[in-house]
C-alpha cells in the first residue's frame, strides 16, 4: 500500500470504527448522552460538543491546505472550538453533520494526490503534509480521551 | 519524511519518538503529561474511572505486548484485569517512580526493535493476531494518546474537581501552570 492510502485508511478507521486502539470517533458520537454533550465540567475549558467542533475544525484546516490556502488558520477561540449556537444538545445533531461532512471531504480531497504530497510543505506552516495528516488522527485519539473522561 | 530505503519503519520511529517525548503536531506527548506526576494526582480516583497509575501500567502493558509480538511471541497476551491495568489503587512515589521507569524502558525496547525491521515487516500479520504490524504500531501510537487524553483530563480533575485519595492532597498543581491544558491545538 501506499503510505497515502495507509494514512487515509488510518484516518478514516479511527473515525468511523474498527480501530485498534479502542473506540472511534463515531462509535464515542453515537454513545453520547445527549444531556452530556454541552454540560459544562468545572475542570475543562471545554465542554464534549465544544470537543467535537475541534475536530472537524482541524480537518477543515488541513482541507484549506490542501487547497493552497496559505493564509487559512484557526486564531480564535471561536475558530477552534466552534460558535456557542453549536454548544448546544439541541444542535448536536448539526454538529455531527458538520464534522461528518468535513471528515468526508477530507477524505475525498485526499483520495486524488499520491505519496508526492506527503513531503510538500504545508503551506504557510513549517511542517509537511506527513507530520499533519499523523497528527490529525493523533489528534483525534488524544481528544477522544479527553470526550471519555467528561462523559463520565 | 525520512530518506531512507526503509522509509515507512524511519517514519514509525519518528511518529513514536514525537508522540513519547515531545514535538508531536497533536499537542503534549506521553511524557510531557507524566513526567512530574505528583503520587496524589497518579493515585486519583473518580467513579469508574482508571486513575492515572493504572493508565500509565496499561500504556505501558501494550507496548510490552508489541515489542512480544515483533520478537514473534506468538502466545503472549495480556490475558486479565491485572495484565492489562495492575489493579494499583494508591501508590507511593517509589511505584510511580516504577512505573515511569518501565514506561519509558518500553519505548526504548519498542525502538530498538523497530529498528531491526525493514518496511515489509510491517505488512507481516502479527504472530497470534488478524491484523498486520502496521495496524498494531500505528495502533499504540493512538493507544498512547488516547490514554494521554484521559490522562490529561484527569490531572485537571485532580486539581480542580473531586476528592482527592489521601489526607495530605492540596489543590494545587504545577502542571497547569505549564500550560498543559486541553485547548492544544
Amino acid at each position: 500500500m501506499r503510505a497515502l492510502e495507509l494514512i487515509i485508511d488510518n484516518l478514516d478507521t479511527v473515525f468511523r470504527g474498527d480501530a485498534w486502539h479502542g473506540p472511534s470517533v463515531m462509535e464515542i458520537i453515537n454513545s453520547l448522552p445527549l444531556e452530556k454533550v454541552s454540560q459544562v465540567q468545572n475542570f475543562s475549558s471545554q465542554t464534549i460538543a465544544q470537543h467535537i467542533y475541534h475536530l472537524a475544525a482541524w480537518r477543515k484546516f488541513t482541507l484549506e491546505k490542501l487547497n493552497d490556502n496559505i493564509h487559512y488558520s484557526l486564531e480564535t477561540e471561536e475558530d477552534n472550538w466552534g460558535p456557542e449556537e453549536f454548544n448546544n444538545s439541541e444542535k448536536f445533531n448539526e454538529l455531527v453533520e458538520f464534522l461528518k461532512n468535513q471528515h468526508f471531504a477530507l477524505i475525498t480531497e485526499l483520495e486524488k494526490y499520491d505519496d508526492d504530497i506527503l513531503e510538500k510543505n504545508v503551506p504557510g506552516e513549517y511542517y509537511n503534509f506527513y507530520k499533519l495528516l499523523n497528527g490529525l488522527i493523533q489528534h483525534d485519539t488524544y481528544h477522544l480521551g479527553m470526550i471519555w473522561v467528561l462523559w463520565q | 519524511m525520512a530518506n531512507n530505503t526503509n522509509i515507512n519503519i524511519e517514519n514509525l520511529k519518528i511518529l513514536f519518538n514525537t508522540a513519547f517525548h515531545g514535538g508531536a503536531w497533536h499537542g503534549p506527548s506521553v511524557l510531557e503529561l507524566a513526567k512530574g506526576l505528583t503520587v496524589k494526582e497518579a493515585s486519583f480516583s473518580a467513579g469508574n474511572i482508571h486513575n492515572i497509575a493504572e493508565l500509565l501500567y496499561h500504556i505501558t502493558s501494550w507496548r510490552l505486548f508489541a515489542v512480544k509480538k515483533m520478537q514473534g511471541d506468538e502466545n503472549y497476551n495480556i490475558s486479565d484485569d491485572k495484565a492489562n491495568w495492575g489493579n494499583i489503587g494508591k501508590i507511593d512515589q517509589f511505584e510511580l517512580e516504577t512505573l515511569m521507569m518501565e514506561l519509558t524502558l518500553s519505548h526504548d525496547e519498542l525502538i530498538k526493535e523497530l529498528e531491526t525491521k525493514e518496511d515489509s515487516f510491517l505488512q507481516e500479520i502479527v504472530p497470534g493476531a488478524e491484523y498486520n504490524f502496521n495496524t498494531l504500531l500505528n495502533g499504540i501510537i493512538h493507544h498512547d494518546l488516547y490514554h494521554s487524553g484521559q490522562i490529561a483530563i484527569i490531572k485537571k480533575l485532580a486539581s480542580k474537581g473531586g476528592k482527592a485519595v489521601g489526607d495530605d492532597y492540596t489543590e494545587s498543581s504545577r502542571y497547569f501552570e505549564d500550560d498543559l491544558e486541553d485547548d492544544f491545538i
